[in-house]
């Protein structure tokens, strides 16, 4: 508690940690809402100047946004049937059908009343298992467990957001690739550098994640206008009662528990979250054949659980140092660019910034209560701006923030050409978060695996005999059983965003 | 082609080969670490393992699906990008390919024109190719927009920007820098 009070307080106390706190509040808000772009566009156009916040306040505009993003993206899933990122997409099986019904105002009331609720549940049950799990992991944790978990998160990540079970370990096995170019972690072997010094650093993720995010984004809505598909609908703002959400007690609150858990897990949890959030509201339902319809449980299930999630991904990086999404991996980054590594040990040395990042998403969530009324109605205006617009505007801070990384325009180069593969893998059934989530995990993978064979002497009974090892191994192996059974079955529903 | 259609094979083959290609490439540095008995080849190796298995399994995944519509009666998608080209023809593919590779463009222009005499084309440029027809509005709009994110960057942010190399082209660049920042 008094770590809490700390934290507020050293949140408050800073104007510029004030002013960051609402830029990622109404930036998420803002960017999730409009529709062609999401928080992660924002994340990715800041991340190149992220360097000139202190390493906390960098780090709280990425969890604030997290929070409101994952709300703001069920605005365009419920309004335009345009999830604003994976976590979004069950938000619209349920939302548009609303949408067109003339119920978009309840949907967006539901989304905005659930998010704030399943967040900051989130949020509180993260500042008490956060610290006993960093706690417990400096103590159990080191090359081989990192490299089982990173080994059990690929597992996940693979099997949601592509069209098929395939097209997902293809976009993480591409991901993974590209995690490979440049030298080698251990001995510094030159891999795939085609004699080109550019290559020898790796592909910086900065591009690439302004790439597969921002510029594919654009790509796939400048698309909809060229095919003249880009409509903006009418909607009404009455939000659902009272009586509307007490119904629903027993949905909501199932929604937290299996939102704060799924997205414990590393890699993909966050979407995870809502889709496993979603199917058990069905499953448990007395009127399954209503969803998909128009149901509000629907939308109550998808964005309760995904802004559950939130504060459960926070717990694999601060703890464990793994990223659990698309913008945990950017927080990942963040840590890099402040040289800092994130994990455990950011508990010893950095628990003021801890802290301050939880009384941030904390109150983040408490905020989006009572700003997602007010954004409703006042995203009426922001959704005139015609695509044509923003789109070049877009590009240009695309353009800037992927030079700014290492003044060389070969990173532009490369983040319009991840652009531009994106686009076609996302038009053909494959996963963006799964690629990133690769290009990331990747090098962790690697390089605990290389030291955690070194530290056992290339004994594999040793290896994946140690009890956590042991648990997460087989935890991988039977997740990619029992998805391959269902993807030869046949009973595997996959979404693509 | 068999009971696929053009775009499954053509994806077929496209992970092949770049499986195949990654593959060979891994001989250039395979060679023994003392320090690690696996080299730096075993990892790229195994995830190359891993594309393939994958690119087999969704090769199956098709043929099944494919069988089975066809017991059935039932048609199937020809895929997404030969529906839009039987559904639109030949001009949006054209529209739609300057639009992607029009960044490309602007990147590898860069280098020598510099980002302060390029940006205002690609921006008209970019606007004219998603569905902007307005003279005003192709004018006015890229001008506003590179002026305000040209500002905020090289006067307030001070983030240095490509000026270019080509002669002219490199003295616009400065003498713009310059007075943006006085």
């Amino acid at each position: 508690m008094e770590q809490f009070i700390a934290g507020t307080l050293a949140l408050v106390s800073s104007p510029l940690s004030m002013v960051v706190f609402a830029a990622g509040l109404f930036g998420g808000l803002l960017f999730g809402a409009i529709p062609g772009i999401n928080m992660l566009t924002l994340g990715a156009i800041v991340l190149p100047f992220s360097g000139m916040l202190s390493a906390a306040d960098a780090i709280m505009f990425y969890s604030v946004l997290y929070c409101s993003g994952t709300y703001g993206g069920a605005v365009t899933a419920i309004l335009f049937n345009i999830p604003g990122s994976p976590e979004n997409a069950p938000t619209a099986f349920d939302g548009y059908p609303m949408t067109k019904q003339g119920l978009a105002g309840k949907a967006i009331g539901a989304a905005v009343f659930c998010s704030s609720l399943g967040g900051t549940c989130s949020a509180l049950l993260m500042m008490v298992a956060t610290p006993l799990i960093a706690d417990w992991a400096v103590r159990n944790f080191s090359s081989p467990e990192i490299f089982a978990l990173v080994f059990f998160g690929i597992a996940v990540a693979s099997s949601v957001g592509a069209r098929t079970l395939w097209k997902g370990w293809l976009s993480v096995g591409f991901g993974l690739m590209i995690a490979t170019i440049g030298l080698d972690p251990v001995a510094g072997i030159q891999r795939y550098d085609f004699g080109f010094t550019y290559l020898l650093a790796g592909i910086h993720f900065i591009p690439t994640i302004l790439g597969f995010f921002a510029v594919s984004e654009i790509f796939v809505q400048a698309e909809r206008r060229v095919r003249g598909r880009f409509e903006m609908p009418k909607f009404s703002t009455h939000f659902p009662s009272f009586a509307e959400f007490w119904r629903l007690k027993i949905a909501v609150v199932r929604s937290v528990l299996v939102g704060f858990f799924a997205g414990v897990l590393p890699g993909i949890g966050v979407t995870l979250a809502a889709f496993m959030s979603y199917n058990e509201a069905v499953r448990w339902s007395k009127t399954p054949e209503k969803f998909g319809k128009g149901h509000l449980e629907g939308v109550v299930a998808s964005e309760t659980a995904n802004n559950a999630a939130t504060g459960a991904a926070m717990i694999p990086l601060l703890a464990l140092g793994l990223p659990g999404g698309a913008v945990t991996a950017m927080m990942v980054g963040v840590f890099q660019i402040h040289d800092m590594e994130p994990g455990p040990l950011v508990f010893v040395t950095s628990s003021d910034l801890v802290w301050v990042v939880f009384a941030a998403m904390f109150f983040a969530n408490i905020c989006i209560l009572g700003l997602g009324y007010v954004e409703t109605r006042t995203v009426l205006h922001l959704l005139k701006i015609p695509f044509q617009f923003l789109a070049p505007a877009i590009l240009l801070l695309a353009t800037v923030g992927a030079y700014a990384v290492r003044n060389l325009v070969m990173d532009v180069v490369v983040m319009f050409l991840a652009g531009i593969i994106a686009y076609f893998m996302r038009r053909s059934g494959y996963s963006v978060a799964g690629i990133v989530l690769g290009l990331i995990l990747g090098s962790i993978g690697e390089e605990n695996f290389a030291q955690g064979m070194q530290m056992v002497g290339y004994d594999w009974g040793d290896f994946f005999t140690r009890p956590i090892v042991a648990v997460l191994i087989f935890g991988g192996v039977a997740t990619i059983v029992t998805n391959i059974y269902r993807e030869l079955c046949g009973k595997r529903k996959g979404v693509e965003v | 082609m068999g009971k696929l259609t053009g775009g499954q094979w053509f994806e077929i083959a496209v992970w092949v080969s770049f499986a195949a290609v990654a593959y060979l490439l891994t001989f250039q540095f395979d060679r023994e670490v003392q320090m690690y008995r696996f080299g730096a080849a075993a990892w790229p190796r195994m995830v190359i393992l891993v594309i393939m298995a994958a690119a087999l399994g969704q090769f199956v995944t098709d043929l099944r699906v494919r069988k089975a519509a066809e017991a059935r009666g039932v048609e199937l998608d020809a895929g997404y990008f030969r529906k839009m080209a039987d559904e639109h023809g030949a001009p949006v593919i054209i529209r739609m390919g300057i639009t992607l590779s029009l960044p490309l463009v602007y990147a590898a222009l860069l280098q020598n024109t510099g980002y302060y005499f390029t940006t205002p084309f690609f921006l008209a440029a970019y606007l004219y190719m998603t569905g902007e027809r307005r003279v005003k509005w192709l004018i006015a709009m890229p001008l506003l927009i590179y002026a305000m994110i040209t500002v905020i960057f090289t006067r307030f942010l001070f983030v240095g920007l490509p000026v270019g190399y080509w002669p002219g082209f490199y003295d616009f660049g400065n003498w713009l820098v310059v007075l943006i920042r006085q």
